[in-house]
């Protein structure tokens, strides 16, 4: 009977429990989620159109390390009204020739608002196509149903009202591609051209030297910026072992500033982050809008140490002029000490090439090679220190009996050998990030200076 | 009594609890969440013709849905692929309604294609490629309802070949999928080729190789279900010189053989007879003119690398060299000797021959006879359809034909066969009588002309 009310009670407590009526949850939004869905596909739609000048989309097809694959890729996007667009490149996969292609485009409903190219276009979809890549003639056929592989639908992450970019997220790959708006009156071609301007003077081909990212907390050291994907690693590691492949590209703000931005943010030890720089003119350097990073070049005299002394086979040399190889730039009195040598040289019908710093056999000096008729050296031996921001050089002997021969001959040759008995500061030239030419200078006289560049 | 109290009490808790557990709150099923409105086309878009064009010709008449803005949800996820350009899928839609919808409609009535035409086709720019096994899709139909046609990216209609292999003959094959799902082929059909079907090696089978089986081509030879549309397919897409020749090619049988690469000819013509391993055949056609490029073989690498020969059957010695027939004909003459002595005597004809073999004792042509009688009692007996004529008109609209049914042809060279061939004219590609257009250029201005209303 106690068990009978017991289980009676029980019974009618979780009937009563099952009750839903009075607890209904109360609607949230005004609108469905489909409605709501197609007001912000309106409303993007009307956002994309709305820049007078159209887009810079920094595009990075996949998350690949690998060149090609991982590299960023700049393209322009004018989104028109009637739903075409124009998107032009200027790269490999245009041919490197400035490219234009029409196609449609739309902000479909579909993972959120989705800005979908619909209809092909060449320049777009050359990221996308599935075709073998005539770029990698040595994997022939190996991408054949996959190519590049990267997205021609991006979800719009983030659209804020002042438009000064928009977020997107590759469908597929799940990369972010930022876009920017193009400054007005600025012609896509004048767009690129400025884009190559930067990427020449601050990182071309054959820029010899990495650069270094300032940051609170501790420095990030980023190496390779020729080849568009850096390799960033704490300072003072390992890049094979804490290297992290970064790539990047350059664009022009609004206000016709150069911009460059790594495809992720870039963090240290100590949680500083950055992606983002502008450059100033003024310094030549890119900085973090925050003012916790800056990108900046190495140390010149750190570069010219390492430069001869770390590098096998490494010379930094200062030539006369050669055909049409200019001179290398010398002040007017040191241009005077080394013509009086070249002078001396040509009298006995020799030709004075150049003279280069390059490694010594023991540590601590370097020597000075004298190049005469192309081929023949002459070596004299300095001691080198590098320390308190300068490179202390002092002349010691000729380094074998062909040389002091040449010096006993070439009497003019103590005039340099002793002119390069001091102490020099070393700079960079062109900009702080490109260290292939640098500048000596003597630290007691001003009017002592010359330039060099590694060879 | 108190028992009788209980359960009463019970039964009541139950009864309201029951009520309680249901909403007390009407549901709304007036409004739907979705936007149910059907908005009329937008005149200012970029796409408005080929938007009005597929509307009136497809979606009103069919109830079908012609998408050519690719849907990325629609299409197989698990590959990479491009949607069409806009330009493309312009040209493929009024060769869908030249070439099917309105040859179906006149041989096999608008109710036909009201019924059982599909309901969407989906068309994709990139080619749909399988690379593990080498091959690509060329067309996909789903469920009776859904057509995807690939490739759309590199019609071409000066080329009837690659548009007849890529875009009719896949209609066609995709159509008569659908057919099939509705009513279902002859089971008789089936075992017209019973034992020979290859679900996997199909791909390395030349199709001439899979003719001599009894198959149109080797895809027909995966599957009694592709057997049949295929024998659809390229029987109404063929012109009468192609169907000759599958006929012709099904007549032998056929082989494919190892063959090393290093003893291969180079020459195309004649062959060079610097190797020793020239085959003997050559050797005689050089000379005699009687042997077949057949008996030779053409070429074919498989998937795996391997390098095959595909040849016809004949008798052959150890050496694998073509033993040739013999066939001596006497008859009399007169030679005329010195001093004008005339002696009647016999001369002896010699012609040689290939002897054809047959060791599978199928005769190819026969089979594929007998399977297109059966698909051309199918299409009349369930859809009232007679494949002749539409067949005749799909030439007619394709190829010029002469008032007389005849076909012009032109010689085109044959890659496979060396050989010059002759081939019917493509119409799609001929200026139309006075107009100084092609066929083509007035099948778009269906499209084009509705750029007028966006004026």
């Amino acid at each position: 009977m106690k068990r009978n009310k017991i289980t009676l009670i029980c019974s009618a407590m979780l009937m009563c429990l099952l009750n839903s009526c009075l607890f209904e949850e109360k609607n949230i939004f005004d609108e469905s989620a489909a409605e709501r869905l197609n007001k912000v596909s309106g409303d993007y739609t009307t956002k994309l159109t709305s820049v007078e000048n159209g887009w810079a989309l920094q595009l990075y097809p996949s998350f690949s390390d690998e060149k090609l694959f991982g590299e960023g890729y700049l393209l322009l996007c004018n989104f028109h009204k009637d739903g075409s667009v124009d998107v032009t490149m200027k790269n490999t996969f245009s041919y490197n020739s400035f490219r234009n292609c029409l196609s449609a485009w739309q902000v479909i409903v579909d993972n959120g608002p989705v800005l979908s190219f619909n209809t092909h276009n060449d320049n777009i979809h050359a990221f996308s196509d599935p075709n073998d890549l005539f770029q990698t003639p040595d994997r022939y056929d190996d991408e054949s149903g996959r190519g590049m592989g990267g997205d021609y639908e991006f979800i719009m992450v983030d659209v804020p009202e002042d438009l000064s970019h928009i977020m997107l997220k590759g469908k597929k790959r799940g990369t972010y591609n930022y876009m920017t708006p193009i400054p007005s009156g600025m012609s896509y071609q004048e767009y690129i051209d400025k884009v190559e301007a930067l990427r020449k003077r601050f990182f071309p081909v054959d820029v010899l030297n990495d650069v270094v990212m300032e940051m609170e907390g501790g420095n990030l050291c980023v190496a390779k910026m020729k080849e568009g994907i850096a390799t960033v690693y704490p300072e003072g590691t390992d890049s094979v072992m804490t290297g992290v492949k970064m790539p990047y590209l350059i664009t022009i703000s609004k206000d016709g500033r150069g911009v460059l931005r790594f495809r992720d943010e870039l963090k240290n030890d100590a949680g500083t982050t950055t992606q983002e720089l502008i450059l100033d003119e003024s310094t030549q350097l890119f900085h973090d809008a925050s003012g916790t990073a800056r990108l900046v070049g190495v140390n010149p005299l750190d570069f010219f140490h390492g430069s001869i002394l770390t590098t096998a086979g490494g010379e930094i040399h200062n030539v006369s002029a050669q055909g049409t190889t200019p001179a290398s730039q010398r002040s007017a009195d040191f241009d005077a000490i080394v013509s009086a040598v070249a002078q001396s040289f040509k009298t006995k019908k020799i030709a004075f090439n150049s003279f280069a710093f390059v490694k010594g056999k023991e540590d601590g000096k370097i020597n000075l090679k004298i190049v005469y008729n192309q081929k023949s050296y002459a070596n004299y031996v300095f001691t080198a220190f590098f320390n308190d921001g300068k490179l202390t050089l002092n002349y010691q002997e000729p380094l074998d009996v062909p040389s002091g021969n040449i010096l006993n001959t070439i009497t003019e040759l103590n005039g340099l050998l002793s002119a390069l008995s001091r102490s020099f500061t070393v700079s960079g030239i062109q900009n702080p990030y490109l260290l292939n030419n640098l500048k000596l200078t003597a630290t007691n006289n001003a009017n002592i200076w010359f330039e060099v560049y590694r060879r | 009594m108190k028992n009788k109290i209980y359960i009463f009490v019970a039964i009541a808790t139950m009864v309201f609890a029951a009520i309680g557990t249901t909403s007390c709150k009407k549901d709304d099923f007036t409004d739907t969440i979705y936007d149910t409105h059907e908005y009329p086309l937008d005149r200012s878009q970029y796409t408005f013709p080929l938007d009005t064009f597929v509307k009136a010709n497809f979606l009103e008449p069919y109830n079908l849905k012609f998408i050519y803005r690719m849907e990325d949800i629609g299409s197989d996820l698990q590959k990479n692929l491009t949607p069409a350009d806009y330009n493309k899928s312009l040209q493929l839609a009024v060769l869908c309604k030249y070439l099917w919808f309105d040859v179906y409609r006149k041989h096999a009535g608008e109710l036909f294609l009201q019924r059982y035409s599909p309901r969407i086709i989906h068309v994709i720019g990139s080619k749909n490629l399988n690379p593990s096994q080498g091959t690509e899709t060329l067309g996909v139909a789903e469920g009776g309802i859904k057509i995807t046609l690939y490739n759309v990216n590199n019609l071409n209609p000066n080329d009837i070949d690659m548009m007849n292999k890529y875009f009719f003959h896949t209609m066609h094959h995709e159509f008569g999928h659908i057919l099939d799902q509705t009513h279902l082929h002859p089971t008789a059909f089936n075992l017209l080729s019973n034992g020979q079907y290859d679900a996997m090696g199909w791909s390395d089978t030349p199709d001439s190789v899979s003719m001599g089986r009894g198959f149109v081509s080797s895809y027909a030879s995966s599957g009694t279900g592709e057997d049949w549309v295929e024998t659809l397919a390229l029987y109404v897409c063929a012109d009468s010189i192609q169907w000759k020749n599958i006929l012709n090619t099904a007549k032998y049988n056929w082989e494919t053989v190892d063959f090393n690469l290093d003893k291969l000819v180079d020459d195309k013509k004649h062959g060079s007879f610097g190797s020793n391993d020239a085959d003997s055949v050559k050797f005689r056609k050089y000379y005699k003119g009687y042997c077949d490029i057949d008996t030779v073989g053409y070429f074919k690498t498989s998937e795996n690398g391997d390098n095959k020969i595909y040849r016809k059957v004949c008798k052959r010695d150890a050496d694998d060299h073509v033993m040739l027939g013999m066939n001596v004909t006497p008859h009399d003459t007169t030679i005329v000797k010195d001093e004008g002595v005339s002696v009647d005597t016999v001369i002896n004809d010699t012609t040689y021959f290939v002897q054809w073999e047959n060791p599978s004792g199928i005769d190819g042509s026969k089979v594929i006879e007998q399977k297109l009688q059966m698909v051309r009692e199918y299409m009349k007996k369930n859809y009232d359809c007679d494949i002749d004529s539409m067949r005749k008109e799909i030439v007619s609209r394709t190829f010029v034909v002469n008032e007389d049914d005849t076909m012009p042809t032109r010689k085109v060279y044959d890659e496979i066969s060396w050989k010059y061939v002759d081939r019917p004219i493509n119409r799609l590609v001929q200026l139309v009588g006075t107009t100084g257009k092609t066929l083509m250029e007035i099948l778009e201005e269906q499209v084009t002309r509705f750029k007028e209303l966006q004026k």
